[in-house]
């Protein structure tokens, strides 16, 4: 992990002072958690606790899955693939795209339908309770498990670089606080308060993201084609990074 | 809340036979057909319309290194295509269940559960 880390760190990269960026991110929890402990108040039943009591229109729950793609592995992971890879990077994040069609198209509608709350719950509908609940179980903790060693890893070389903790150990603890916290959004807040956390999420990434997008148009007088020149020259690997090739293909 | 207590609900709001009789009846089955025949030929489509991509990404490197204008290569704008076609395929299907499906499917429930009281 540290030398994954130390290994990400350009030399000469800016990143403002370390107590800044904590001050920023402190202020984010309080007010995220203020609002998680408000929307929980009136988590009563359990369709309160696994839909948000259903009060949530389509375009809130739009944002907020949204928000749970844009996460430290898509938002940090893909632009890194790019930036390594070029075209590569780009080809790899389409899958993700192009796989929300499989869920909107073969499994929104049935899973409504049912209306039930977890995947162990619809599965669980018509067939044996007991082994499908384990199996059900198993398998979202599989998931979960090697889907939050990509997340934690991305979380500490992010911790590692802004606000400046170098050591193993110092790392080690901020990942385990930072998860605390996300299980206690959880916990208190059920689903009402992780979907409005996740509203604010994805509203700032995706502003963020728009405002970066046109000030690195603006540096090249918004001209697509002269992004890529400069992308070109400042590669290692120069025009490579255009074409496809660099990580798959035959 | 337990599955049994689901369950239980269920159980009380609609007895089990009925649902067995609404699967079997032409009302169900057609909505079933309709919805099938709409969303089975889209996904053939689209997955076809993605492989296409990532293959002539893998296979024909030279041919999606072409440049049109400027920088921009075959393979660029062959991505962002596919932003397009996901793009047109959610409104598509979001039109077609908002104005066929759901308002079909939301008949038979009302049916459904106007007949059990």
């Amino acid at each position: 992990m540290s030398t994954v880390t130390s290994a990400m760190l350009p030399a000469a990269t800016n990143v403002g002072s370390p107590g800044l960026n904590i001050a920023i991110f402190a202020l984010f929890v309080v007010i995220t958690l203020a609002i998680v402990i408000r929307a929980s108040r009136n988590n009563r039943t359990a369709a309160d606790y696994y839909a948000g009591g259903r009060a949530f229109s389509g375009r809130q729950n739009g944002i907020a899955i949204a928000g749970d793609y844009l996460s430290a592995a898509s938002f940090l992971g893909i632009a890194g693939a790019i930036a390594v890879n070029g075209y590569d990077g780009f080809l790899y994040s389409i899958g993700f795209l192009v796989a929300w069609l499989v869920a909107l198209l073969l499994v929104a509608e049935l899973l409504r339908n049912t209306g039930r709350f977890t995947m162990a719950d619809v599965l669980s509908f018509r067939l044996r309770q007991r082994p499908v609940r384990v199996a059900a179980a198993i398998s979202t903790l599989v998931v979960s498990f090697f889907y939050l060693l990509a997340q934690m890893a991305g979380a500490g070389g992010l911790v590692a670089l802004l606000l400046g903790v170098e050591a193993r150990v110092g790392q080690s603890v901020v990942i385990a606080v930072v998860g605390v916290i996300m299980v206690g959004y959880v916990l208190i807040g059920g689903m009402k308060g992780t979907t409005w956390v996740q509203i604010i999420k994805a509203t700032m990434l995706i502003i963020g993201a728009f405002v970066m997008t046109v000030w690195v148009l603006a540096l090249y007088g918004f001209n697509l084609s002269a992004v890529l020149a400069g992308a070109v020259q400042a590669s290692p690997k120069g025009e490579a990074i255009l074409g496809p090739g660099l990580q798959y293909g035959a | 809340m337990s599955n049994e207590a689901l369950d239980r609900e269920v159980a009380a709001s609609d007895s089990g036979y009925r649902y067995a009789e609404v699967q079997q009846s032409t009302e169900f089955t057609d909505l079933r057909r309709r919805f099938r025949r709409f969303v089975f030929p889209l996904t053939a489509l689209f997955m076809a319309w993605y492989f296409l991509y990532v293959l002539l990404s893998s296979f024909a490197v030279d041919f999606m290194s072409t440049k049109v204008f400027g920088e921009i290569n075959v393979g660029l704008i062959f991505g962002l295509l596919q932003f397009v076609s996901t793009f047109a395929i959610t409104v598509i299907y979001v039109r077609w269940a908002n104005r066929h499906f759901d308002p079909a499917a939301e008949a038979l429930r009302e049916r459904m559960e106007g007949s059990a009281q």
